[in-house]
């Protein structure tokens, strides 16, 4: 990983107030910050804003359970 | 060594009809399974921990009930295991991990609670990926090395229950319980040669049970033959007002009517495969065919399916979903233990520490569109017939290829929508390893999905399940 990716993930850790990894650990943390932005960039967005994200109870499947 | 394989070999199914007619006691299912147990544990590792002492009393009090005619339920009596992230009374829970626990040691997962109550003997703790999570890899660095698969010990079980499936396909447990947040009861089940059953989210209680990701945990039997899941989920599914996702409405009984056949239902074959990894290996291919040859030839009108994204492909939006939610379960002890983790574990939580908001948000927007297209898919047909892995179980040191395993497989369509879904055996590829395929119904068809594993189980004739060269393929 680049030194900016470590320098980014170096950021994050010091702006949530934890210690910042080093070495093996940072270039590690590194990749992770990687993974999780690619996987993000493939979640397609809708432009309907009417769409609501599926959170909490799900109704759907006790509607169903008490049909 | 000898054992008298027919003991080891029963179902619970078998083994409960045997005791019931007085020509087997669970002490001799016990010794039978001890004796196993014994031999073969120190190659499969399928448990972290186990108490035989222990179980033999329970097992002599059982044959004491079943000589009165007093047994307490079609599961008194019989041994089984726990996936490690199930708190347990009787025995330590440590998810396979050497982070310190700081749950409350009296706790007893309502299932355990259930099937104890019920009579079934709990053995021990079940192997698992560590806090039955993971990326898919296997990097050997936890406190026990990683089961290994009874059919061929060189080869990787499936996970994240993977001491589970395993201690049932060597015969080391009449059934064992494993949780399922991504195809983790369903893929060791499918690697191993035995069924997995992944009920409807909610109709089994989560209270108890170290939590992965809030939105996807299901708990699940693995176990011989889809009779036994039928058993087994009825014993321990219903509502439990300790559990929030609990589904407050009666779980109907799922053995009544289990052998009602497919006549006249309609089997939706799922035919847009290709995934990042192309398609199923020919001998899974082969395995649909044979499968779907069969529920047409039992009487069901098979209808051509496609999913919204082909079924390898939902563990994009799942991946977002469940990363974020298991960080937030376990930041503090990433925070303060991640030092003692192995990982694979790490570096799970690590990508969900990462996660945007507004990728996390997108995904669940993304997932309501797609529970809502695999649902509109059961209002056109009863049940789904396609595959659970893309690849049979591969050598446990082929990195990539088990970390493929789980991340090509279909594991994650029906965790995140919440349908019922099973994995079953259906043969053996050209090296000797297990072949399955998976079922789905709609929400709360837990029943009629059984009915249709069922009546493919038969078609197939899925037995034997427990791999039958094990003494020469583990000793």
């Amino acid at each position: 990983m680049s030194d900016q990716s470590e320098a980014t993930v170096r950021a994050i850790w010091q702006a949530v107030g934890w210690t910042p990894p080093e070495g093996e650990e940072l270039s590690r943390a590194a990749e992770a910050f990687h993974r999780a932005a690619a996987l993000g960039r493939g979640v397609p967005r809708t432009t309907d804003k009417t769409v609501s994200p599926m959170l909490g109870p799900r109704d759907d499947i006790k509607k169903q359970a008490q049909d | 060594m000898t054992f008298p394989a027919d003991l080891t070999n029963l179902s619970v199914t078998e083994a409960t009809a045997a005791i019931d007619a007085g020509s087997l006691t669970p002490l001799d299912l016990f010794h039978a399974l001890s004796a196993r147990i014994e031999t073969y544990e120190p190659a499969i590792h399928a448990y972290l921990r186990y108490d035989l002492s222990a179980a033999e009393t329970l097992a002599r009090q059982a044959t004491d009930r079943a000589r009165k005619g007093q047994r307490l339920s079609p599961l008194d009596g019989l041994p089984f295991g726990v996936k490690d992230n199930v708190y347990t009374t009787r025995f330590a829970t440590t998810a396979a991990s050497a982070v310190p626990q700081t749950h409350d040691p009296a706790l007893n997962a309502t299932l355990v609670t259930k099937l104890e109550a019920q009579g079934a003997i709990l053995i021990g703790k079940c192997n698992t990926w560590e806090y039955g999570t993971g990326t898919g890899h296997v990097r050997f660095d936890l406190p026990m090395p990683p089961a290994v698969n009874p059919w061929k010990t060189q080869h990787y079980t499936g996970g994240s229950s993977s001491g589970s499936a395993a201690a049932v396909a060597a015969g080391l447990a009449s059934f064992a319980i494993g949780t399922d947040s991504g195809g983790s009861v369903r893929l060791p089940a499918a690697g191993c040669g035995v069924v997995g059953f992944k009920p409807t989210f909610g109709r089994i209680s989560r209270h108890g049970i170290m939590p992965n990701t809030w939105s996807f945990d299901t708990p699940g039997p693995i176990c011989a033959t889809v009779a036994d899941a039928a058993l087994i989920y009825d014993a321990i599914a219903g509502y439990d007002a300790a559990d929030p996702s609990s589904l407050d409405a009666k779980a109907p009984n799922t053995t009544a009517n289990l052998g009602a056949g497919l006549a006249g239902r309609r089997v939706g074959v799922v035919r847009n495969l290709a995934g990042p990894n192309g398609l199923p290996d020919a001998a899974i291919l082969a395995a649909l065919s044979q499968a779907e040859a069969a529920l047409k030839a039992q009487g069901a009108q098979i209808v051509d399916v496609e999913m919204p994204v082909a079924p390898s492909e939902f563990r994009a939006i799942a991946g977002i979903l469940n990363w974020s939610e298991c960080f937030t379960i376990h930041e503090a002890d990433y925070q303060h233990h991640r030092h003692l983790m192995g990982r694979a574990l790490r570096e799970k939580l690590e990508s969900g520490m990462y996660v945007r908001a507004v990728d996390y948000l997108s995904a669940a927007r993304e997932r309501r569109r797609l529970v809502a297209a695999v649902d509109a898919l059961f209002g056109q047909v009863d049940v789904l017939l396609l595959p659970i892995t893309y690849r049979t179980a591969p050598h446990l040191h082929d990195t990539e290829a088990v970390r493929d395993f789980t991340t090509g497989s279909a594991g994650s369509v029906f965790s995140l929508t919440g349908h019922p879904a099973i994995s079953g055996p259906a043969g053996l590829d050209a090296d000797g390893l297990p072949v399955a395929v998976q079922l789905a119904a709609g929400f709360c068809q837990d029943a009629l999905l059984l009915q249709a594993a069922q009546a493919l189980e038969t078609a197939l004739d899925w037995r034997p399940c427990r791999a039958p060269n094990l003494a020469e393929t583990a000793l």
